[in-house]
């Protein structure tokens, strides 16, 4: 269809008649239109309340073994059922999910700093430092993720565990490595900014008034790549969970008595015919919140970052 | 065309290395000796464990231990397997087509779910249409491959009993009896990994064809008063197909990541999970190969798409 | 000279061109009457925004619809109204009987097609040829454009040849079905100055030698005392004033087209002290809601409380001159 044409018709013709709003407030009025993002944010929103007020509210331990109570289907004495040693499903999904949304934002944070800090140093330098972390950054982009992924976890587990326990150890190594993995679209994304920010007058005005360097990156670069970076980084969290559950179904992630919500299908793979429950439960956990993160991702991406920078 | 393809084949290369470089240093990273159980285990004889050892050159310093290390790599000369004894690059090469046949199988099928929905959902964008397509592919790939396999047995084997959920190698059947079987058993596993794909590509493709249509070239292609469906295949699908082809390039480390899962589902003898049978049986040198097979994989499958690229756009191969 | 001849090539008659936005309606053309008569050059003059290209675009129905929508009037070729024609039916009038060439050489052609299938594929579709009498059609069609070596440069790709050969192409491509009009969208706005010259030369001599009308749509009123036979200058959707370009050159009658004249540098006057080069104060009102009465009002150093009250209808001042001004 004939853009161009709309464009130098409207284009002219729109900006006396909108009002000026500031960047933020165009941003949530944009986010509002998506409708499937706003419902997305009020279930997620949910969700993080579940999981971090839900045990408080549901004190059934999620270890307490009843056979007495074997691979029970939702009942009012335990709502999402039991598994094969009587333990109380809701209790452990709503302790796993603590879990697996930390590790998401944990994950999440190590990408957007990883990211930001090469895409930074690349952009700011420019040159053969940049040529350098570009390679880097696509040769990453190239890595399989899961075999390194498993590779390390199984290399490196039991050195961490010594080192500070157990569920801490898992927990550090499964970050790092899954954020590790996560940060080239970030840093393409910086890096992009940079250049085409760079020679922006704004910026030539501040160098030209003696801004140094840390503080016209702090100050003016950084905050214009705000918008796309958000993004990427509900991307990142949405990945990492999903990243997560599939090290602990592989049985390879956390302990097997810490019931992520990869753990507990991992567990009920093979009870599929008779407890049908055990494994719906958690796997609907990780897909409702993987979900909505996905179209607060999208929503975002609709109001922040207008250009629709494609990344991977 | 030549030269390009002789130019990317070169840049390939540092990639490849780079990957042997990273997969070496967390080897060499890694605390322990990797070996150690060899020699508390009473079926390895010792001089099995010293000639490991001397193949992998593993007393040397640590850039002779890579230059080794990779010489060995190249020259197929993988090692054995601490499980079953075998050559690991035989118990690679027995199991890699069946790997390469699933995910082969079902990119076609993502390819074949994410190109019509795609365009036609782009071709009319904000319809019923393209917001149901939209809505349904946000499922798909948030939807994770284990998940999906588990509801598939439990529906299509379980609730229905239509389809077979181990896959056998061993199926007591010849001629058509046996490609029948074959095929019912492995319709799950292409499905899974082959809908979570088709999802997320038929975004690609939507927003693909959605910055294609509003290109200027369209509208002179529509003022030649040609029909639409040419102007939609000819002008701008064929356009759409270059980021496309990038886009899914770079998803290839997460097909290989969906087969690995798909395989430990449905017990699909490929090198997925080869992979995590190793892991659990701590048989490293399997780990190691099998590990940087998959990255040979995702550099070969760039490089094919490089070429593709190459191929779309004339002002790539031309410059 | 008489202007408008009785039985004109295309009319478009009180034509109306609306897109929703989010803000509301945008009344692009609104109530637009433009005739180009057999082999006539009519040019269409004004401000980026005031409606001229899509009037052009809206001729062979390009503009996207929706948002787009036609709300009224009638595009009559050779008498037909092709307002309310399918698809289908505007498919045969395209390239066959009206072509286009658009602002942007660098951007209008499919970078991944050889310039020579973009051009057979023209005249395959509309003249049923065959792949090879098509190739023969685009390498004599190159010719007559004055690309040199046109057997090579065939099969070359459009990143390969500089932005005026790209317009040659486009023109080429235009003209290679022989339509009876071909509408010009600002054909040199995006091109050098000395490649400005050098198309719009092209562009009289393909008319001179296949005797088409040329609707040249352009906001530089240099490039209009150059080629027009007669000329509509627009202003906010609509039209302020047409005349035979003598006419309209030597007797300006509203102040919006006496500023535009204004405004065109001259060399010859340039070097004397007191000439100054004036710019039409303000900018196009909104489309969106626009104030009653003359739309010019708000930049005009004439306007009075009747401009501003209501709108002055378009009435003939002279014989083949019409002037949308009560002064």
């Amino acid at each position: 269809m004939a853009g161009s044409t709309l464009a130098s018709a409207t284009v002219s013709a729109i900006p006396a008649a909108a009002p000026r709003v500031g960047p933020w407030r165009e941003a949530w009025r944009r986010f509002r239109k998506h409708r499937l993002a706003v419902l997305s944010a009020v279930i997620l929103g949910l969700l993080v309340l579940a999981v971090l007020i839900g045990p408080l509210v549901w004190q059934v331990p999620i270890d307490e073994i009843d056979f007495s109570a074997r691979l029970q289907g939702p009942s009012w004495e335990h709502p999402l059922g039991t598994d094969d040693l009587g333990q109380d499903l809701l209790a452990r999904i709503l302790y796993g999910g603590r879990i697996s949304l930390a590790v998401g934002f944990a994950a999440m944070a190590v990408a957007i700093f990883v990211g930001v800090l090469v895409g930074a140093v690349a952009g700011m330098a420019g040159g053969k430092v940049d040529t350098a972390l570009m390679w880097l950054t696509d040769l990453f982009l190239s890595l399989p993720e899961l075999p390194l992924l498993l590779l390390i976890i199984y290399l490196f587990r039991d050195t961490l565990t010594g080192l500070v326990g157990l569920e801490l150890g898992v927990f550090i190594l499964i970050v790092s490595v899954i954020g590790g993995f996560r940060w080239m679209p970030v840093a393409r994304l910086v890096r992009a900014q940079f250049f085409s920010l760079r020679e922006k007058e704004f910026v030539e005005a501040a160098r030209a008034l003696g801004a140094s360097r840390p503080r016209l990156v702090m100050r003016h670069i950084l905050p214009n790549a705000l918008g796309p970076v958000i993004v990427a980084a509900s991307i990142d969290v949405a990945a990492a969970i999903i990243a997560e559950s599939t090290l602990s179904f592989l049985g390879l992630g956390f302990p097997p008595d810490v019931p992520t919500w990869g753990r507990l299908l991992f567990d009920a793979k093979d009870n599929l015919d008779f407890a049908p429950h055990w494994a719906l439960f958690p796997g609907a956990a990780i897909f409702l919140t993987v979900l909505s993160i996905n179209f607060i991702g999208d929503g975002l991406r609709d109001a922040l970052d207008p250009r629709r920078i494609i990344s991977a | 065309m030549f030269q390009y393809l002789i130019r990317r084949l070169l840049i390939a290369i540092p990639s490849l290395l780079g990957i042997s470089v990273i997969l070496f240093t967390v080897l060499a990273l890694a605390p322990g000796d990797p070996f150690e159980e060899l020699a508390t285990n009473p079926a390895i004889p010792p001089e099995v464990r010293a000639n490991l050892r001397a193949s992998l050159g593993m007393d040397d310093p640590i850039h002779l231990r890579y230059v080794a290390w990779l010489t060995s790599m190249l020259r197929g000369e993988w090692g054995f397997s601490f499980v079953s004894r075998i050559p690991v690059d035989q118990l690679i090469l027995q199991r890699l087509p069946t790997t390469i046949i699933v995910i082969g199988a079902s990119q076609v099928l993502a390819l074949a779910i994410a190109m019509p929905v795609g365009v036609y959902a782009a071709t009319r964008p904000y319809s019923l249409f393209d917001k149901v397509a939209n809505t349904l592919a946000f499922v798909g790939f948030s939807l994770p491959t284990f998940f999906t396999g588990l509801l598939l047995i439990m529906l299509f084997s379980i609730q229905l009993g239509w389809l077979p959920f181990v896959f056998r190698t061993d199926i007591e059947a010849t001629g058509w009896r046996w490609w029948w079987e074959m095929f019912r058993q492995s319709i799950m596993p292409i499905m899974v990994l082959g809908l979570f794909q088709g999802a997320a590509w038929t975004r690609f493709v939507r927003s693909a064809v959605l910055d294609v249509i509003r290109l200027d070239h369209v509208t002179t292609a529509r003022s030649k008063g040609l029909p639409e469906s040419v102007i939609t295949l000819k002008h701008v699908v064929r356009n759409a197909m270059i980021p496309v082809v990038t886009l899914v390039a770079l998803q290839m480390p997460v097909v290989f990541g969906g087969a690995i899962v798909t395989e430990q589902i449905f017990r699909v003898p490929g090198i997925g999970s080869l992979l995590i049978s190793a892991i659990l049986a701590n048989d490293t040198p399997v780990i190691m190969a099998v590990t940087f097979v998959f990255a040979t994989l995702v550099i070969f499958f760039n490089l094919l798409a490089d070429i593709l690229y190459g191929w779309l756009d004339p002002r790539i191969s031309y410059r | 000279m008489n202007a408008v001849a009785a039985d004109p090539l295309l009319a478009i008659r009180d034509l109306k061109v609306h897109f929703s936005t989010d803000d509301g309606m945008v009344r692009a053309v609104d109530g637009v009457n433009i005739e180009v008569g057999r082999g006539e050059t009519v040019c269409v003059v004004g401000e980026s925004g005031c409606g001229k290209t899509v009037t052009a675009m809206t001729v062979l129905k390009l503009i996207a619809m929706p948002p787009g929508r036609i709300a009224g009037g009638q595009i009559l070729w050779q008498g037909r109204d092709l307002v309310p024609l399918k698809t289908e039916a505007m498919r045969s009038i395209r390239a066959k009987e009206i072509a286009i060439v658009f602002q942007e050489p660098m951007t209008s052609l499919n970078p991944v097609y050889t310039v020579g299938d973009q051009i057979a594929e023209v005249v395959r579709q509309q003249e049923k040829l065959g792949k090879r009498a098509a190739m023969d059609r685009a390498i004599e069609m190159l010719r007559l454009v004055h690309i040199p070596n046109p057997q090579r440069r065939v099969h070359d790709y459009p990143h390969q040849f500089s932005g005026g050969m790209r317009q040659r192409v486009m023109i080429a491509m235009a003209l290679s079905c022989n339509p009876k009009l071909l509408i010009a969208d600002e054909p040199t706005t995006a091109l050098d100055v000395t490649i400005q010259a050098q198309i719009l030369d092209l562009l009289a001599e393909m008319k001179e030698r296949l005797g088409m009308a040329v609707m040249l749509i352009t906001h530089a009123m240099g490039v209009v005392a150059e080629v027009a036979q007669r000329v509509v200058v627009m202003y906010a959707g609509k039209v302020v004033e047409e005349a035979p370009v003598r006419e309209l050159f030597g007797n300006p009658r509203h102040p919006y087209t006496q500023g535009l004249i204004r405004s065109i540098p001259r060399l010859d006057l340039a070097a004397t002290e007191h000439h100054r080069l004036e710019a039409i104060p303000g900018t196009v009102p909104s489309l969106l809601n626009p104030p009653p009465g003359c739309r010019f009002a708000a930049r005009c150093r004439y306007a009075t409380d009747e401009c501003r009250a209501a709108e002055p209808p378009l009435r003939e001042v002279a014989p083949g001159h019409k002037a949308a001004c009560i002064l």
